[in-house]
């Protein structure tokens, strides 16, 4: 009898054991989950293979099934925002330079650094500590993932007409000057091309602004494209915080901007903000310089083709060669404090940055079906793809990392060049205060009001529509009456108790 | 007796308002209005169940949301939500208030909607009158139909044609003032003359539905009327103004007192389209800047939720301050023309 | 009799007038059109145009890519048509109830709707509760939250007030319930009244996006407006090169897909509105009433 009994004992173990071991493995492969993101954009063709690629792919890891909203674009931050304030849930979203630490600030979103710390060891690694200072809160933590854009020279890659440029038998242009007698040749004699579409010699001016002055100078607040404070890492003044718009720099903007004006480089209504035409008018005959970023070379360069194929457009860069100041990154990745599994999320993220395999699957398809590889390594898509309708392209594009990128085989001759001149220049160290953010939560009436009168003047000023001391010194006056001096107070504060904190 | 006999049948009531009219009619009413509550909701049942339908959803989608209203008052955060976000009094308004725009803000936004509310009343008012008058019946039709085009242009689309007639380089205007030998204006730099240039296009984006609207009302008009006044020998312009005009009085005075509740709103999308942002046209601020555009470019530096809903009850206050006011008079004239 | 030499030099103005008019307000529209059937080319170096000078279907093939335009369009076309049918009925109901003067709380009750358009608790507890609701994602949402207007109504409620109470009371000795009075008199006296909000509310379901924007992740139920807004908005960035991937977007059309999406929209709303002006018609007069 007890010889029975012992037996059944035993195998009742056996089969506890057994289940237990079961449900431990079960548990080490994590449940499928529902990874949602937000994008901004419109459903490219055949995003559903490559997420199941991605599942089957994952299965025993991730294990993440990825559905996308896609956002139009002039409505998807307010949409982000009413879901987050809605509690709905969400996962990733699209974030840009200003957004994503407003939307920290209110809780939408999740600090990552200890996230990061666990999984996300590949985008620590891959993205450079330079990029990550952009996606910082004022106390320092982690609120965003970067968006790891090669240096595009968005604010001063230029695109010229070549054929223009043969045709006056001038020089390749290098510097402020050959520019200038490009654009002087063209305001001379061709009354029907405007010479420069609007805000163009800024960038330049910047640039060259940037040689012509010594020490390096870091921004306390860019609101809105605008700079407002401002003060120089060395030197006797260095660390004081200052008004930008009453500094020589400005002032030399100023009349070098006043200067394009009066020889005629521009149109009477710059700014206008409803150009229209933006990209699209070189290609089309307007202009005959554009200031714009490297990515949209093909863009111009294929509506050039189609519109006008006499016309021969070259790159050109003020300065060639000589080393670019860091830029602020402009897209990052948010995970939502409504996320249902943020560590998932990070995960993800980290994913696709872990291998090359992942990283192309994500960004160029599914190898063989959507496109196939060079023997260089460069992306080929079937013959006859047109751009508008790739095989596949990924809508949330917002997690690149350009060291991974491969070359496009149909890019044009133009992007090629471009591409490799910027992954390989040299970028100036960042500011020593780079990493400080202007609180702007008791400020906000003040910048709200400098931002519009910014806005009223300095597009004018900057670009000769509003010429004269008179006018300049009218718009200082009101950026003091709409709280200029209580801001660089408030930033000097600010700045001072970071330097002492950050000794 | 004749109490009784109103409260308990509410036919007979009526019938003595047609008997005693005018005053007595008021006096009438007067008996009547001493009924009481649920008389009144039993007595005319049919009527105020016909009212339960709107009623519901109006309660559903409109009331119930309004608890919202708190947030004006609170700093709005993601973890917090409608209710629990901390409290924060009138720090939201005082942005708007403290605002050196203040002034200007207030002034473009009563200003525009001034212009819009009458030059969109004349023209409606009079181009339906004068379809009307217009002989051939599928002529008017023609007319009706092509004036409603505006309506669907989006003013995305509609900015750009304001852009290409108005642009200094490639403007059609300027091209027809060079005509007559002068120099053109460089008109996205000349707020001066904005305010007229948005009254035109608004009046243009509005005109169809403003037409429909009369025209409808004009056709209610009793045919008999006209050959009544015809028979004592008036005129084609005595008819419109002794006729048509009084029985469009009413309607008129509706949608005049409609606008004047949203005196304070501005034309939000309109204006941001037509002007480019006028953060980027800052030129054009000191006429076109509105209560709703100054708001939109608050919420890029902060987009907190506090803020606009501070100044949305801001210019909810103050458009039922004015409409109170001006029911109130109209009410003084004639009972029946006023809002409530 | 004839009309007086004063009365035709009248007429010939007064047409000669509103054509000048009528030819402002749709040349704009009849721009877009021509532009919306041009080359993207010819835009850039002619700019818009009525006539186009080199013709293509380029942008409405750029639009329509895909077809999952032709079932938005059976979308919206359902949500109208249901939409008009629900809100006209409530609204016009509602509407005479508080035009009858015989109804003493009737200017309270204005009030409380006219309240509504005054003042709103803001976008997040709408967004919250229409969430709630279960409405996401069902066609119902297109529907419910903006199938009535108090500002219709007042409209309507104008057009009931001139409508003498003498009639409807000799038809109430009659024994007629309000139901039936409402019905057999009064929607043939008001008719234009009726066709007014109709085609209002037609317009106001047909333009819609704002609901779907808000509340439809299904693609199969994005009604037209708000497909054509998302298919605009991709296009107009990637002219403007957002930093997208090097996604290559050159050859979209901007210009004209802008216009192409425009005439679109209009589609067959337009067939509606002719429609819709029969019944701007006089009603039936108050004499056959009483007679």
């Amino acid at each position: 009898m007890t010889k029975g009994k012992g037996f059944s004992v035993l195998v009742v173990l056996l089969t506890l054991t057994m289940l237990a071991a079961f449900a431990a493995t079960a548990a080490a492969a994590p449940a499928l989950y529902n990874l949602r993101i937000m994008t901004a954009g419109d459903k490219p063709p055949d995003q559903q293979s490559v997420f199941d690629a991605i599942e089957a792919k994952t299965r025993n890891t991730l294990n993440v099934k990825i559905t996308v909203d896609y956002i139009p674009w002039g409505d998807y931050i307010e949409k982000v925002r009413l879901m987050s304030a809605a509690k709905e849930k969400f996962d990733i979203c699209l974030t840009f330079s200003g957004v994503a630490s407003e939307a920290f600030n209110r809780q939408e979103m999740i600090p990552l650094d200890d996230l990061l710390k666990q999984y996300g060891q590949n985008l620590s690694k891959k993205i450079l500590p330079s990029n990550w200072v952009w996606a910082k809160s004022a106390d320092g933590k982690t609120i965003a993932v970067p968006c790891q854009y090669a240096k595009d020279g968005i604010y001063t890659t230029l695109v010229v007409r070549k054929d223009l440029r043969v045709k006056y038998k001038l020089p390749e242009i290098t510097n402020m000057d050959t520019l200038g007698r490009y654009l002087d040749a063209v305001a001379k004699n061709e009354p029907k091309i405007t010479p420069l579409l609007g805000g163009s010699i800024q960038a330049a001016v910047v640039h060259e602004l940037e040689r012509l002055y010594d020490p390096v100078i870091d921004y306390g607040y860019q609101g809105q494209g605008y700079f407002i404070g401002f003060w120089e890492t060395k030197g006797a003044d260095a660390c004081k915080v200052k008004n930008w718009y009453a500094d020589k720099r400005a002032q030399t903007c100023n009349k070098m901007g006043a200067d394009a004006m009066n020889r005629g480089w521009y149109a009477k209504d710059l700014n206008a903000g409803i150009q229209g035409y933006d990209q699209t008018a070189i290609a089309s005959g307007l202009v005959a310089c554009l200031q714009m970023d490297y990515y949209n070379f093909n863009t111009i360069y294929n509506n050039a083709k189609q519109t006008n194929p006499s016309f021969e457009l070259e790159w050109a860069l003020i300065n060639k060669g000589q080393p670019v100041p860091a830029e602020t990154c402009n897209n990052f990745s948010q995970v939502s404090a409504t996320s249902g599994d943020p560590a998932r999320a990070v995960m993800f993220l980290d994913w696709i940055q872990a291998s090359q395999d992942n990283y192309d699957l994500w960004y160029y398809g599914i190898k063989g079906k959507h496109y196939t590889l060079s023997s260089k390594g460069d992306v080929v898509y079937p013959a006859g793809s047109i751009s508008t309708a790739l095989p596949y392209a990924p809508t949330p594009w917002y997690f690149r990392n350009y060291m991974m990128d491969r070359a496009i085989s149909t890019d044009c001759d133009m992007s090629k060049t471009a591409q490799e001149y910027w992954k390989n220049v040299k970028v100036l160290p960042l500011p020593s205060t780079a990493a400080f953010v202007f609180q702007t939560k008791d400020f906000e009436l003040e910048i709200t009001q400098l931002n519009t009168i910014i806005a009223q003047y300095w597009n004018d000023l900057s670009n000769g529509v509003l010429q004269g001391d008179a006018n300049y010194q009218k718009f200082l006056k009101e950026l003091d009456n709409a709280g200029m001096p209580a801001i660089l107070a408030g930033m000097q504060k600010q700045l001072d108790a970071w330097r002492a904190a950050h000794k | 007796m004749q109490q009784t006999c109103a409260a308990n049948n509410p036919a007979l009531a009526s019938q003595e308002i047609q008997r005693y009219g005018g005053e007595d009619g008021d006096l009438a009413m007067n008996q009547i209005k001493r009924r009481g509550v649920f008389q009144e909701l039993y007595g005319n049942r049919a009527l105020y169940l016909m009212i339960v339908p709107a009623l519901a959803v109006l309660i559903t989608f409109a009331y119930v949301p309004m608890y919202g209203i708190q947030v004006a008052f609170r700093n709005f955060n993601a973890t917090g939500g409608v209710a629990g976000s901390p409290w924060v009094g009138l720090k939201n308004f005082m942005f708007f208030f403290k605002s050196m725009f203040f002034g200007s803000l207030i002034f473009n936004t009563l200003f525009l909607n001034f212009l819009f509310l009458t030059a969109g009343l004349i023209m409606q008012v009079s181009t339906a009158i004068l379809i009307n008058e217009v002989l051939s019946k599928r002529y008017q039709k023609v007319l009706q139909t092509a004036m409603f085009f505006p309506y669907f242009l989006s003013w995305i689309v509609v900015s750009t044609l304001v852009w290409a007639l108005l642009s200094d380089s490639y403007g059609l205007l300027n091209k027809i003032l060079a005509f007559f030998g002068s120099n053109g204006v460089v008109w996205y730099k000349a707020p001066n003359y904005w305010p007229a240039i948005l009254t035109v296009a608004n009046v243009w984006k509005g005109m169809g539905y403003g037409i429909v609207i009369y025209l409808a009302k004009i056709t209610g008009i009793d045919q008999e009327m006209y050959e009544a006044a015809r028979i004592d020998g008036a005129n084609k312009l005595q008819e419109i103004l002794r006729i048509t005009l009084p029985m469009l009085v009413p309607t008129v005075v509706l949608l005049i007192l409609l606008g004047i509740g949203n005196m304070f709103r501005g034309d939000f999308a309109m204006i941001y389209q037509l002007t480019g942002d006028n953060t980027t046209s800052g030129s054009l601020r000191s006429t076109t800047d509105v209560i709703d555009t100054f708001v939109f470019r608050a919420m890029r530096v902060n987009g907190q939720y506090g803020l606009s809903a501070a100044i949305g009850l801001c210019q909810s206050l103050m458009g039922l301050v004015l409409v109170l006011v001006t029911n109130g008079l109209i009410k003084r004239y004639d009972k029946e023309l006023a809002i409530f | 009799m004839r009309r007086s030499v004063l009365l035709r030099t009248f007429d010939v103005l007064n047409v000669v007038y509103l054509t000048g008019i009528a030819l402002l307000l749709i040349s704009p529209f009849l721009l877009v059109l021509g532009t919306s059937f041009s080359t993207e080319k010819s835009i850039m170096l002619h700019g818009y145009a009525m006539w186009p000078r080199e013709f293509s279907l380029d942008a409405y093939r750029f639009v329509i890519r895909g077809g999952a335009i032709f079932r938005a369009y059976g979308v919206s076309i359902f949500v109208t048509f249901v939409g008009t049918l629900i809100a006209v009925l409530i609204t016009s109901m509602a509407g005479y109830a508080i035009s009858r003067r015989i109804l003493r709380y009737r200017n309270a009750v204005a009030l409380v709707f006219y309240f509504t358009m005054l003042f709103n608790g803001g976008i997040v507890p709408w967004y919250i509760m229409v969430n709630n609701m279960g409405l996401r994602n069902s066609i119902w949402v297109l529907i419910l939250p903006i199938c009535f207007s108090p500002f219709l109504m007042l409209l309507i409620r104008n057009f009931f007030q001139t409508l003498p109470e003498a009639v409807i009371e000799s038809v109430k000795l009659d024994g007629a319930g309000e139901m039936r009075i409402f019905l057999q008199i009064i929607l043939p006296m008001a008719l234009p009244g009726f066709a007014t909000i109709t085609l209002f509310y037609m317009l106001s379901f047909w333009n819609d996006w704002w609901l779907a924007l808000c509340f439809i992740d299904k693609e199969a139920l994005f009604p037209l407006q708000y497909l054509l807004r998302k298919v605009l908005s991709s296009t107009l960035y990637a002219g403007m090169g957002g930093m997208q991937s090097k996604m290559n977007v050159g050859t979209a059309p901007t210009e004209s897909a802008k216009t192409a999406t425009s005439i679109l929209t209009i589609g067959p709303i337009i067939l509606v509105y002719p429609f819709i002006q029969k019944y701007f018609i006089k009603g039936i007069t108050i004499g056959a009433v009483k007679g």
